[in-house]
């Protein structure tokens, strides 16, 4: 048996520090591997986090509601067949937490009420406010602008305030800005498109859809997501990560769904193996994706397994969306929304519904020529449901 | 009718707690409106059947794109 550290994780390349909202073990516990030990605030989510290891915990060196980097030690546990680790004690967070902050200031200034679209309220914020019938103009009283996070609320609750040091705008530019200046600034990307011509897909769910009940009907974009995994599983180069000079196909197709806050901002957790589950079962997935990311509630797998990304834009009115990849993927597939057209079939004209498919790709992984492969094999795949839908 | 717009406000909340009443135009595209995706609307669609007790097929979506039609259409749906 020997020591380790299990240390803050990264939920996403966009993630610099979480805090430690709840703690679902204690010094003694035993916990085995996959056990959900910690629950983690993050400026975007509430995210339940995994054990990677089966041992016992021996310690927790982080406080509930502190603040810490990325890679931070936050608890040790004592694990079998492990070297010991030199343990780093946090006793004084490395980030302060909002409750520090608070006690430097004196009075509460209670400000005008102000529009509160200049907050981002996290999700656990949300939780305690209506726990304890918050109001939010009690919250307009703490910040102007920036995140309100459980603590503040928590803060609040007892009496105490907050003074924010990130603005809302600040905050959410920084996080955006960081992930996207990191991808353009390292990946050269390559763009191409293709105008999807989706008759057969649309009249096979059509068909489809009139034998099902309104909740399991199938949509559009589970349908795209399908179609995706399969034609990855021809052109493998464009699933997986760009690491050290090397591009690693992923041997799972897990693919990360851009999906939007409404709150604001955007996360993109994981649909995982797409290529070897049923629509239905896609569709039950990806409900419940959505739904717990709306109520801050992904795990962390969800957030670090994808291995590409799919940003459809359609449901918002956009023709064509030309991602930014998230790194370390290697490409990102955009589609627009479902137009129709009208096209010559033999001597008729007829309407037809189409969708712009865009694929940007990491160039050092991969070329034009592959990409329009990839595009083709989609569009074949759209003509022949058969071949993918159950 | 009061209570069709009523049960359909409190649906609509649930999928968009963000959503106010007043700020939404009753003749104009409800998804665009509330900013609804496709699983939103799937969701909202879904629990407006369960709650009035009606069948909405997929063709009836574009019957019902503002509010003043979706409704109309409740009304008719329940009356038959």
């Amino acid at each position: 048996m020997g020591d380790i550290n299990f240390t803050m994780p990264t939920l996403g390349a966009d993630m610099d520090f979480g805090i430690v909202a709840k703690w679902y073990i204690k010094p003694g516990d035993k916990v085995e591997k996959g056990q959900m030990v910690a629950e983690i605030e993050t400026s975007k989510s509430d995210i339940e986090i995994e054990s990677f290891y089966t041992g016992e915990v021996k310690e927790l060196l982080v406080e509930e509601g502190v603040k810490v980097a990325v890679g931070t030690p936050i608890a040790v546990f004592d694990v079998a067949g492990v070297e010991h680790e030199e343990k780093v004690k946090v006793t004084k967070p490395v980030l302060e937490t909002t409750a520090e902050k608070e006690k430097a200031v004196p009075a509460l200034k209670v400000k005008e009420p102000v529009d509160h679209s200049a907050l981002v309220i996290t999700p656990r914020a949300k939780r305690l406010m209506a726990q304890n019938q918050v109001d939010i103009k009690q919250v307009q009283s703490l910040k102007q602008e920036g995140i309100i996070s459980g603590e503040d609320i928590s803060s609040l609750l007892q009496g105490e305030i907050a003074t924010p040091k990130v603005t809302k705008a600040e905050e959410r530019q920084q996080v955006i800005a960081k992930l996207m200046q990191k991808s353009k600034q390292t990946i050269p990307h390559f763009y191409l498109e293709k105008e999807m011509e989706l008759a057969q897909m649309m009249e096979w769910l059509e068909g489809a859809n009139k034998d099902r009940s309104m909740q399991d009907r199938y949509l559009p974009a589970i349908a795209f997501i399908k179609v995706l995994a399969m034609a990855l599983v021809k052109y493998p180069r464009f699933n997986g990560i760009y690491k050290d000079g090397h591009f690693i196909a992923s041997e799972k197709i897990n693919i990360g769904l851009i999906i939007s806050l409404r709150e604001g901002g955007l996360i993109a957790p994981a649909l995982e193996e797409v290529d070897k589950k049923t629509l239905g079962q896609l569709m039950t997935e990806f409900r419940d994706l959505v739904t717990r990311a709306r109520e801050g509630k992904l795990k962390r797998t969800e957030m670090e397994s994808s291995t590409i990304c799919l940003t459809n834009l359609g449901d918002q009115g956009a023709d064509k969306v030309y991602g930014v990849i998230y790194p370390p993927q290697v490409a990102i597939v955009g589609t627009g929304q479902i137009t129709k057209k009208v096209i010559k079939q033999g001597d008729n004209f007829i309407e037809t519904p189409t969708c712009n498919w865009t694929l940007s790709v990491d160039h050092r992984v991969t070329d034009g020529h592959e990409g329009s492969m990839l595009l083709n094999k989609i569009q074949k795949l759209l003509d022949n449901p058969t071949k993918w839908a159950e | 009718m009061d209570e069709i717009k009523k049960t359909t406000f409190n649906i609509l909340k649930q999928i968009a707690p963000e959503a106010d009443e007043a700020q939404i135009e009753l003749d104009e595209n409800l998804r665009e409106e509330v900013d609804l995706d496709s699983m939103d609307y799937l969701n909202f669609i879904t629990k407006l059947g369960e709650q009035f007790k009606i069948e909405i097929p997929e063709a009836d979506y574009q019957k019902i794109e503002t509010l003043d039609e979706l409704f109309t259409y409740i009304k008719t749906k329940i009356a038959v």
